[in-house]
């Protein structure tokens, strides 16, 4: 059987799964709308509903801020989960252990999407099925008094290619380690993969408007890009022409994507992270450090070393305002990439990275409204030869901006601006590049999403994104490579431009 | 063939999803909590005083402030998004009656209602503070008194008369209670089958004119007021304040056709 039609009829089955899911989600919806209630593992454990800690799932509300950062114990308290929990062995050395469904949870997502090219690629503009997209498996709770765990598994077939089940985050959390010595909650000790903004007023993780994942390759340079990703600009590397060095060639993490999360932002990274409210409820810090390789042509492990300060301004009358500034610093992090023959030709220095962003949050009666600008600053890159004749930004911003609105128990709405003014490579050598348009050309989205949460923890949604700029044609020594065909001869879409607008139904449930 | 094979692994996935979070799982998932006031609760009771009280706000400022809001008055940031068209809302502690009582419909309640409600939550509500230690569980009750008018902290109501031995729930005692709940007009909110579909059902409010509706009896699990016998015959005794359930004081000088009546409503759970 040749690929084609074996790629045809796993297609053809797959639409046919999510048939028979979609007659079951809607008559199970339609029969039993009343009576079904949310269940996931902490929800089950404290008897509370899923809205105790979710604006609506999967945003985190003020109260699970909280939770999360009591290490999954009730706010103000250090329950160590024992809720509910039962001692095996003798009362003096028993270990207390929850039933499983107090500790497990299970998120699916799965969408149709409808993409609107300017020009096709390989991402083309057919009704694309995909189901699931991502299926999370969570463990996470109380080991003991103020010891904590969270283990998430993902299997996200629709982000990779041979998708397989992977610990996406993983990590162990000591709570109030200082005791009320130096005010309750001062320090809290984090170690493992985690989000390392999770405690920022706009955190990377739990977005209503889900990242959809982009259709690239970034094994090669320059990083073939059929589909750009959907998610918050700001947080993304927002530079052309970087990659991880030399060493990572052929690999998936060779070129860093312009357009996806990195740094302070990533969904995860492997590190530490010290944290509290020394001062009271109103101000929180964090201090942290993550392990990464360096883009040295021998690479070496380096420390990236972060801090974040947010201060709750209020938290009053159906009302919570938070704002918070972080800065983050990746030595050594990138080196600058050309690739003017078909080889990668790479910068004589590795580039220093830093970050800087502040964040605000503002939630009133049943609006969320939060938004972030973050800025990027690299070393200024330098080749030897023709390549020093290339023209690079150091600079880069973004932002993002989401407002949220509960219009009743069951709907919710939201919009999303994204901007992104990037830097890196600005143009190629003059040789190379004789026209104008420039390479890290600016990118701006907005998304709209619409949602009905039949229970509270599953919702179904319908969204549409639409690319603010318009369309500008790459320099034509960079529109073969990737999309290599000569039909593109005169310069193909740039990647920020090239999606004219998607839009997406499907559905986000946990249980 | 095998596309309707396809359809039914689809269909069977979603079934099997769909019990996961089923109604029944969720009645068999929530389990009845123990009473919580016990002898050694009260022997970790500490004095009220100033500083008590003072201690007590802190933890509120920690623990309770996101719901209920700044100086009690349920106005937290989270309150919206708790319930966001219909009732309960977080309690204002300043003026509002109290639910969970056993004292008689219009009293204050104990310190020990509070304590108990404190502790033990209401289920989908209100999470328990069990992981709170006993006497700081103690001091957000004096707190929580001190954001009432002046006269609650003084107060000492009385609670209603109490049955120390429930009667055993034989089918002969199940029969009356079944004829109660009919003759009482139980059946009016709560239904015929006391699933909570009775026809005054989608009438209910609250004090704040928000949407109520009435327990459904067959579920034990999500009983606000708890669903051991003792918390059944609290709760039909003393109403809930408040809310839409009046005290069935009627019964007061009739205990054991109070006792029917819980062992009928405990006859109507899908499961144990």
């Amino acid at each position: 059987m040749n690929e084609q039609l074996r790629h045809s009829i796993q297609l053809r089955q797959i639409r046919l799964y999510m048939l028979g899911l979609f007659i079951g989600v809607v008559a199970t919806i339609t029969v039993d709308m009343r009576s079904a209630e949310a269940v996931p593992a902490f929800a089950r454990k404290y008897d509370a509903t899923c809205n105790q800690c979710h604006t609506r799932q999967p945003r985190l509300n003020v109260y699970g801020q909280q939770f999360m950062e009591n290490g999954y114990q009730l706010p103000g308290t250090q329950d160590g989960g024992t809720t509910e929990k039962h001692l095996l062995g003798t009362p003096l050395d028993g270990i207390r252990l929850g039933d499983i469904n107090n500790f497990m949870a299970v998120r699916l997502r799965g969408e149709v999407l409808k993409a609107d090219f300017r020009e096709e690629t390989e991402a083309t503009n057919d009704v694309d099925i995909v189901f699931p997209s991502v299926i999370n498996l969570f463990f996470a709770g109380t080991a003991t008094k103020n010891i904590s765990f969270f283990l998430e598994g993902e299997y996200a077939p629709g982000e990779h290619e041979g998708a397989a089940f992977e610990f996406e985050r993983a990590m162990l959390i000591f709570s109030n380690l200082a005791g009320d010595s130096l005010g309750y909650q001062s320090l809290n000790f984090k170690i493992g993969s985690f989000d390392p903004s999770s405690m920022y007023s706009f955190p990377t993780h739990r977005q209503q408007l889900n990242p959809i994942s982009p259709d690239a390759h970034t094994d090669d340079f320059p990083p073939e890009i059929n589909r750009i990703p959907i998610l918050p600009l700001a947080f993304s590397s927002k530079m052309f022409g970087l990659t991880n060095g030399p060493e990572s060639e052929g690999g998936e993490d060779f070129s860093i994507l312009p357009f996806e999360p990195y740094l302070f932002n990533s969904p995860a990274e492997t590190g530490v992270t010290i944290y509290g409210r020394p001062f009271g409820q109103r101000f929180l810090y964090q201090i942290g450090a993550t392990q990464q390789e360096t883009a040295e042509d021998e690479p070496d492990t380096r420390w990236d070393s972060y801090v974040m300060l947010r201060y709750d301004v209020l938290q009053g009358d159906y009302s919570a305002l938070q704002v918070s500034g972080f800065y983050y610093a990746a030595p050594n992090a990138a080196r600058a990439t050309l690739n003017p023959a078909g080889e990668p030709i790479f910068s004589t220095n590795t580039l220093d990275w830093n970050r800087w962003g502040v964040g605000v949050r503002w939630q009133y009666k049943y609006f969320d409204v939060y938004g972030t600008v973050i800025w990027d600053e690299i070393d200024e890159p330098s080749f030897d030869g023709m390549a020093s004749m290339s023209e690079w930004d150091t600079k880069a911003m973004g932002v993002s901006l989401e407002a949220d609105w509960l219009v009743s128990s069951k709907w919710f709405v939201g919009v999303r601006y994204d901007f992104m003014d990037p830097g890196g490579l600005k143009k190629l050598p003059p040789a190379l590049q004789k026209e104008d348009p420039i390479i890290n050309q600016k990118a701006s989205f907005i998304g709209l999403i619409g949602k009905y949460y039949p229970t509270p923890n599953i919702g179904l949604y319908a969204r549409v994104h639409v690319n603010l700029k318009g369309s500008v044609k790459l320099p034509e020594a960079l529109s073969g490579g990737g999309h290599g065909d000569e039909e593109h001869h005169g310069g193909v879409q740039h990647p920020a431009r090239n999606l004219k607008s998607m839009f997406t139904i499907g559905v986000d449930m946990a249980f | 063939m095998k596309t309707i094979k396809h359809i039914v692994q689809g269909l069977a996935i979603t079934v099997i999803c769909i019990g996961l979070y089923s109604p029944q799982a969720l009645a068999q998932d929530l389990k009845i909590k123990p009473m919580s006031i016990k002898i050694a609760q009260y022997n970790e009771r500490p004095p009220v005083n100033a500083q008590t009280i003072a201690d007590g706000r802190r933890i509120y400022q920690r623990a309770c402030v996101q719901c209920h809001g700044n100086n009690g008055t349920g106005k937290g940031p989270v309150a919206f998004f708790l319930s966001r068209d219909t009732g309960p809302h977080p309690r204002d502690f300043t003026f509002e009656p109290y639910k969970f009582r056993s004292t008689e419909s219009g009293e204050l309640p104990l310190d020990e209602d509070l304590f108990r409600t404190i502790t033990r939550g209401i289920v989908g509500f209100m999470p328990g503070f069990v992981g709170l230690d006993v006497p700081d569980r103690w001091k957000l009750v004096y707190y929580i008194k001190s954001l009432a008018p002046e006269d609650f902290e003084d107060a000492q109501p009385e609670p209603i008369k109490w049955v120390g031995t429930p009667v055993l729930p034989t089918a002969m005692s199940v029969r009356r209670g079944y004829d109660l709940y009919q003759s009482a007009g139980c059946w009016e909110c709560h239904g015929g089958g006391g699933k909570g579909d009775g026809e005054k059902a989608p009438e209910l409010k609250d004090d704040r004119n928000l949407p109520l509706p009435p327990a459904d009896l067959t579920m034990p699990g999500s009983f606000k007021a708890g669903s051991r016998p003792e918390d059944l015959y609290r709760t039909i005794l003393s109403g809930l304040d408040g809310g839409a359930m009046p005290s069935h004081d009627r019964f007061k000088d009739h205990e054991e056709d109070i006792w029917d009546l819980v062992n009928y409503i405990r006859s109507l759970a899908v499961s144990d």
